[in-house]
């Protein structure tokens, strides 16, 4: 591919359809155009673009073959490839639960991050490691909290498996686990003194979403939840504790328990408000979306609370492969990094990298408060932006820690014959060849600039052609 | 669909999610109100300007400090009945006056407070104290004992108060290798984790004049309505200055006239020297906070054969502030900093059968340097009405805080502490 035609076949991207239409002050895009499923067409063509976009935000980033098979099999096969389970994802779970959790390998928070990254960057299914981290990011326990890492690996494992099933069911298991408790401060709910930290957080972090509960509706959560301890990380209803009084929550009365509680809770409008609006923002945009365009979504899964349903209704749809969703995400740092070392093709020393990841501002051991990454702006200051490019180069690097990473045998194994051809299939693969034309002639003018004429020359001209890429604001959007 | 309609979309929905997002954000952004054309201009507004500004350093004393044996009450006969083997003797304290001396390691900082720099609050703690490590080490981060679910700290709150959402400014830094604390931890924002000024520089073979040019590239294509793509921007924009800044300092820094702080014994002081450069790279960075002591249950946690290991750690604690001072004296930057030391909980007076003290209560904190009004504030606790052998409090460690936050930092204390504490007149006007 001459370099004066990337981005060529792009053309087309920059049309998408909104299928908007005017409604009083400004545009919205119309709510059944958005959820109807995408099918390709001239306004809005399956591109190399949009097959990156679907290996960003569905899993962890695409290596060059996954981009290519997408790219002849077309949106709707790698759609189904991509969210059905595939054959073999049981006993490599099985294999790799076991792995994680036999002796000495579940006994530090760190650990069971870097077994974690391994996961993602191995799974025969990335997207249900990303759903994983998105419920980690909702119920946001901390092995640091709950001092004891092993049960945050059960904790992990029971979001998985839950990660795509009933929300009802989720909920019920995630809020009676002692990690989820011990994290949100709700080891004791006596009777005397109902813990109305953990209402808030079971209401507000977890169900209905901020600024819907009344204070009332919170104290009567406690009141259910009284006689519920963590004593020894175990879960123990002491009946003694338990307040049976009746309560009053969402207009009905009785003497609601906790079990009582989940059964109302889930059947709040509310509730399938939050869960829709938040998965909108995993999948398709930190932009805030409307009401009315959520309407629909949240009418469906208000039916069946099935998550798996719902998250393949908007990663199918017209709105997820428009210029609405299309790098309109800020990534976080596991984005960034899987998504590089997806692309090279490597195995890399995933404790390292959860320090490194540590260091870049998400900790996957320990959510900052129960409320998970606060994501988007949240990801960027000052500081990360230098931190991110010095990962980048520690990644790339000959020597250090990553040093099996050659971007030059990787991109010579995916058919690139010399220096110049090498460049440029990194840019494919990197950023899907969408980027401005001045930044496009700039790491043309660089690359030019780099010798290539030995083996070592163009080793090193590709680590460092590497390095310049991630310094490109779009790679940081996801 | 037509250009023209791509661009009138674009300029509602910018518009739009520029008021739900950006509130307090780029004024540029907000003023607009047209389709977004990032400027030359836009990418250059960064850090802010700061020399003028006050800051605060924070040093966490992990473990429970002895502030007895720190500022000791020489002169009380309750004192030394209660220590046979761990009193200081008159003669073996740096004297401040007919009651109180200091440590006899802590030269440094008696210097200091001859000098009138230091200021000395007894008595502080809170009701009800906590005596468990992490429990009371949670209360004082995140300054809300009364909420034992509390996730957040009171530093993190002013941050996510003030500064979320403003990528191109760095408000605070945690210098450490501890995961981060508590006190830092907000919803909104994030304080990175800093252990070397390396860090804070562009890496080595990254040309930063192509980075810059980058950020002015946008060519007339799609993220010129995107405001995920222009924060991207702004934050690596106010990188690069950052980088720039920080690269200065360590240059002079490194110059052929010497490093300062070249005593790097203490790893305090080699954090406090960082620091320094910091402040003297000017970047806009008002929290500084870091630890001496380390994680849970920590270095001050003297329940044997306490005598050595705290001598040494006062004299750490001594001069490395000391030392942090020097140095900033040299840049005539003194002014526009405060070192507040404090930890979890004081000790208990009476020492243990194993030569060293349990969990207390009250403790004293130090402030040292800025505009602090040098003295002892607040009676010295009474040694003979103690609170299950720990000191009893007649201040409340929020009234402190709240007081930096305030009257040195210029927040409103309100996001940092739920209640009404009563502010203390440290500073001189």
């Amino acid at each position: 591919m001459p370099w004066e035609d990337l981005g060529g076949h792009l053309a087309g991207r920059a049309s998408a359809s909104f299928g908007a239409r005017a409604a009083g002050s400004g545009f919205e895009p119309d709510p059944d155009w958005a959820w109807r499923a995408y099918r390709p067409s001239e306004s809005c063509p399956w591109t190399l673009a949009r097959a990156g976009h679907l290996y960003r935000r569905l899993g962890f980033g695409a290596r060059w073959a996954e981009l290519q098979e997408s790219l002849r099999r077309g949106p709707q096969a790698t759609l189904d490839r991509l969210l059905s389970e595939p054959k073999g994802l049981a006993e490599f779970n099985a294999q790799f639960d076991e792995l994680s959790t036999s002796a000495g390998q579940a006994d530090s928070p760190e650990r069971i991050a870097a077994w974690w990254l391994r996961r993602m960057l191995e799974t025969p299914f990335p997207f249900l490691e990303k759903m994983t981290l998105f419920w980690h990011h909702h119920f946001a326990a901390s092995a640091l909290r709950a001092k004891n890492p092993r049960l945050f690996a059960g904790y992990l494992s029971l979001l998985r498996q839950h990660a795509l099933g009933g929300f009802d069911t989720l909920l019920a298991v995630l809020t009676e686990h002692p990690v989820v408790l011990l994290s949100a401060g709700a080891e004791a709910n006596r009777r005397a003194q109902p813990n109305l930290a953990w209402g808030r957080t079971f209401l507000e972090q977890f169900c209905l979403g901020p600024a819907v509960a009344q204070s009332e509706e919170i104290g009567e959560v406690a009141r259910a939840w009284t006689g519920w301890f963590v004593l020894n990380f175990r879960v123990r209803f002491i009946p003694g504790e338990h307040d049976p009084g009746p309560k009053k929550l969402f207009g009905r009365e009785g003497p609601f328990a906790a079990r009582d509680v989940l059964e109302l809770v889930v059947s709040q409008a509310a509730t399938h408000r939050y869960i829709v609006g938040k998965l909108y923002r995993w999948f398709i945009a930190d932009d805030p979306p409307s009401q009315s365009l959520l309407e629909p979504l949240v009418n469906q899964f208000g039916k069946d609370r099935d998550i798996g349903r719902l998250v393949s209704t908007m990663v199918r749809s017209n709105l997820f492969f428009s210029d609405l969703s299309y790098r309109r995400k800020v990534k976080s740092p596991v984005d960034m990094v899987l998504g590089l070392i997806r692309g090279m093709e490597s195995l890399v020393p995933t404790t390292v990298l959860a320090q490194d990841l540590a260091e870049l501002g998400q900790d996957l051991s320990h959510p900052p408060t129960v409320a998970g990454w606060a994501q988007g702006m949240a990801w960027l200051h000052p500081a990360s932006q230098l931190q991110r490019l010095e990962w980048a180069s520690a990644f790339f690097a000959e020597q250090g820690r990553y040093q099996r990473i050659d971007p030059w045998e990787v991109a010579r194994r995916n058919g690139a014959e010399d220096g110049p051809g090498a460049c440029r299939w990194f840019v494919s693969l990197v950023l899907q060849d969408d980027l401005s034309d001045e930044s496009r002639g700039m790491l043309k003018a660089e690359m030019e600039r780099m010798p290539m004429g030995t083996a070592e020359d163009r080793s090193s001209a590709l680590r460092q052609f590497a390095v310049r890429l991630t310094c490109l604001p779009e790679f940081h959007l996801a | 669909m037509s250009d023209e309609l791509i661009g009138s979309f674009g300029e509602a929905f910018s518009r739009r999610t520029a008021f739900r997002f950006l509130i307090g954000g780029s004024s540029v952004w907000l003023t607009a109100g047209i389709p977004y054309l990032p400027a030359l201009q836009a990418v250059t507004g960064d850090l802010q300007q700061s020399s003028d500004q006050t800051v605060l350093v924070v040093i966490q004393l992990t473990g429970g400090n002895d502030t007895l044996n720190t500022l000791v009450p020489y002169a009380d006969d309750s004192y030394h009945r209660a220590r046979p083997v761990l009193r200081a003797v008159a003669k073996d304290v740096l004297k401040i006056d007919d009651y109180l001396g200091l440590h006899r390691r802590m030269t440094a900082l008696a210097e200091l407070f001859a000098q009138g720099r230091v200021a000395i609050v007894q008595g502080v703690g809170y009701p009800n104290s906590n005596r468990d490590h992490g429990r009371a080490m949670h209360d004082w981060q995140t300054g809300r004992p009364e909420d034992q679910a509390a996730q957040t700290g009171w530093v993190g709150r002013i941050l996510d108060r003030h500064f979320s959402e403003k990528v191109e400014l760095l408000p605070a830094i945690f210098v450490g290798s501890m995961p981060l604390p508590l006190a830092l931890t907000g919803e909104l924002s994030f304080v990175p984790r800093i252990q070397r000024a390396q860090d804070l520089v562009l890496p080595p073979g990254v040309d930063r004049r192509l980075v810059e040019r980058f950020l002015t590239s946008f060519g007339g294509s799609k993220v010129a309505n995107n405001p995920w793509w222009d924060a991207v921007r702004r934050s690596t924009a106010a990188g690069l200055r950052l980088g720039q800044k920080v690269q200065a300092a360590l240059d002079e820094h490194f110059a052929p006239a010497g490093p300062p702080l070249r005593d790097t014994r203490f790893e305090l002081a080699r954090r406090l020297g960082l620091i320094s450069t910091l402040i003297k790279a000017d970047i806009g960075v008002r929290i500084f906070y870091t630890d001496l002591g380390g994680v849970e249950p920590g270095g001050f946690d003297n329940h044997a054969n306490q005598l050595g290991n705290h001598c040494s750690l006062l004299e750490e604690l001594s001069e490395s502030i000391a030392g942090f001072f020097r140095e900033l004296d040299r840049h005539r930057l003194s002014e526009r900093v405060v070192v507040v030391t404090f930890s979890e909980f004081g000790r208990t007076l009476q020492e243990n059968g194993r030569h060293g003290t349990d969990h207390g209560a009250a403790q004293s904190l130090f402030l040292v340097g800025g505009r602090v009004r040098s003295g002892i504030f607040g009676k010295h606790p009474s040694l003979s009405n103690l609170d299950q052998g720990g000191l009893r409090h007649h201040t409340d460690f929020r009234s402190v805080l709240a007081t930096l936050v305030e009257q040195w930092l210029g927040f409103e204390t309100g996001p940092a502490f739920a209640g009404n504490f009563p502010l203390l007149d440290l500073f001189r006007g």
